[in-house]
């Protein structure tokens, strides 16, 4: 056993590293981001029990929570591929974490919608507006805030989760990882520094929502 | 030519899921420029009656029509254009807690292109010096008291320029310092001329302020008559034992 760690060896990877964090960066943002458009639509399809498209969404929610992310990311990569619908890593990727994640923030935001005073509906209907303004303009606006905590823990694990794309050779930081550990063996060095890379971004993410939160709250807590 | 009256229901029942029955063939008109005070014990069904004119409960059965249309139909449109004509102020306000107080006057009627936005603005302006809150334009609601925040929902009504105003005990969730200011709006708003239909608890406003009591019991309407009378001579028991029980409360 004289494994000796070395810090030149991880400090010699770092252009790879930043290669790939910028991949793992931008795969997450997109993904977090159509993943609560995704949960928007689909959250506000359950409140309003649309016909239909309710159930749509229910049985969507539920497929997704009961099957492994690296199922549906082979689905969307493989699967697709087969059926002539063929994506690249990357959009597979993005695809398959934005449905994953829009699976749990159409949960999310649906409690944060039931969350909001029935009596503001009623308000907003004796005011002559439409469902559609009060969902934009009053149920959304409250609702969101409502499950802040809620999204971000999504987007943690949306973020996290990108590390599943090395399977399709999607070119992220675990991928990046693996690839120099296959060439170096040196495996301590490489995945304590990844770990370290995912736990600052997981730590940034959490502290920029958090500020979001406090900053979007300051009208309701002047009481 | 006559006039039709501003609102009138005519046979409206409601029977809520499982069978309890809210209202029970009422019969109300209510002219223009009237102001009716509804009262009655708990469970009477005051607020399901005006509720059901603000359509926001489903009618089971009966016709509500405001200057002479009909609801009947009741297609979403219509019922969203029965709602702008009639305002409603609910016992908890119900304001919009992440707008400033002029975002939640403005809200509606900017939505339901009734105004423009200079002139919404505008609007609010007058209604915020009307009720005294002028100062208050940038405040978020949170911040204002809730004889405040009544009075803003009472602008928050008034801007989209509703043919009448139904109030649900507007100062029943206000500490009792708060309610005169409330409800010195309302007779204000009363002495302008403004049609109202508003069920409260305050005997001292319905009987300096109505034209009108209508008294409800169990689903019924079972008395109506000018305040002095209703409050000197009821013709009802029920009233006669309502009346008594208030006054044993107040002293
Ligand atoms: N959503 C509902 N579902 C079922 N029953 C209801 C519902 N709303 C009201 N009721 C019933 O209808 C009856 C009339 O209620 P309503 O709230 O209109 O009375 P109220 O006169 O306004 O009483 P209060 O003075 O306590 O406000 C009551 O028996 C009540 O329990
Ligand atoms: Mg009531």
């Amino acid at each position: 056993m004289d494994y000796q760690f070395s810090f030149p060896y991880i400090w010699g990877a770092t252009p790879d590293l930043l290669d790939g964090l910028w991949i793992t960066l931008i795969v997450s943002l997109l993904s977090i981001i159509f993943s609560v458009i995704i949960g928007v639509v689909c959250a506000s399809l359950r409140v309003f029990h649309v016909p239909v498209l309710s159930s749509v969404a229910a049985g969507y929610v539920h497929f997704i929570r009961s099957t492994p992310l690296l199922v549906q990311i082979f689905f969307i990569f493989y699967g697709l591929a087969s059926l002539g619908f063929g994506l690249s890593g990357f959009w597979s990727g993005v695809l398959a974490l934005s449905l994953w994640g829009g699976a749990y923030n159409t949960e999310n935001i649906r409690g944060g919608l039931s969350a909001v005073d029935k009596g503001l509906k009623e308000a907003a209907y004796s005011l002559g507006l439409r469902p559609i303004h009060y969902l934009r303009l009053v149920a959304l606006p409250i609702g969101l805030r409502v499950c802040i905590p809620a999204l971000l823990n999504t987007a943690v694990s949306v973020l996290k989760n990108s590390s599943y794309l090395q399977a399709i050779g999607v070119a992220e930081l675990t991928f990046v990882a693996m690839d120099r550990v296959a060439m170096d063996f040196r495996t301590l060095e490489m995945f304590l520094a990844i770990g370290l890379i995912y736990l600052v971004i997981v730590l940034l993410l959490s502290t920029a929502v958090r500020r979001l939160e406090t900053f979007l709250k300051a009208p309701f807590n002047t009481a | 030519m006559i006039q039709p009256p501003l609102i009138n229901v005519s046979g409206l029942c409601k029977e809520f899921r499982g069978g309890i029955r809210a209202l029970n063939d009422i019969n109300l008109s209510v002219n223009r420029g009237e102001v009716v005070v509804i009262l009655g014990p708990s469970g009477s069904g005051k607020s399901t009656l005006i509720r059901c004119i603000n359509g926001l409960e489903e009618t089971t059965s009966g016709e509500i029509k405001v200057e002479g249309k009909s609801l009947a139909g009741n297609s979403e449109r219509k019922w969203r254009n029965h709602r702008l004509e009639v305002g409603m102020v609910f016992q908890n306000y119900a304001l919009f807690p992440h707008l400033n107080v002029i975002k939640n006057i403005t809200l509606a009627p900017l939505r339901a292109g009734v105004l423009k936005k200079e002139e919404a603005v505008q609007e609010a302006r007058r209604l915020l010096e009307l009720v005294g809150l002028a100062a208050k334009e940038n405040s978020p609601v949170a911040s204002l008291s809730g004889g405040q925040q009544q009075r803003i929902a009472i602008c928050r009504a008034l801007a989209m320029k509703p043919k009448a105003i139904l109030f649900d005990e507007p100062t029943s969730a206000l500490d009792p310092e708060m309610v005169g200011e409330v409800l010195s709006v309302m007779r204000r708003l009363a002495d302008e001329g403004v049609t109202m239909i508003c069920v409260t608890h305050e005997m001292g406003f319905a009987k300096s302020a109505a034209d009108r009591i209508v008294f409800m019991d169990k689903g019924e309407i079972v008395e109506e008559a000018p305040p002095q009378k209703f409050f000197s001579a009821p013709e009802s028991d029920r009233s006669r034992r309502f009346l008594d029980l208030i006054s044993s409360h107040h002293g």
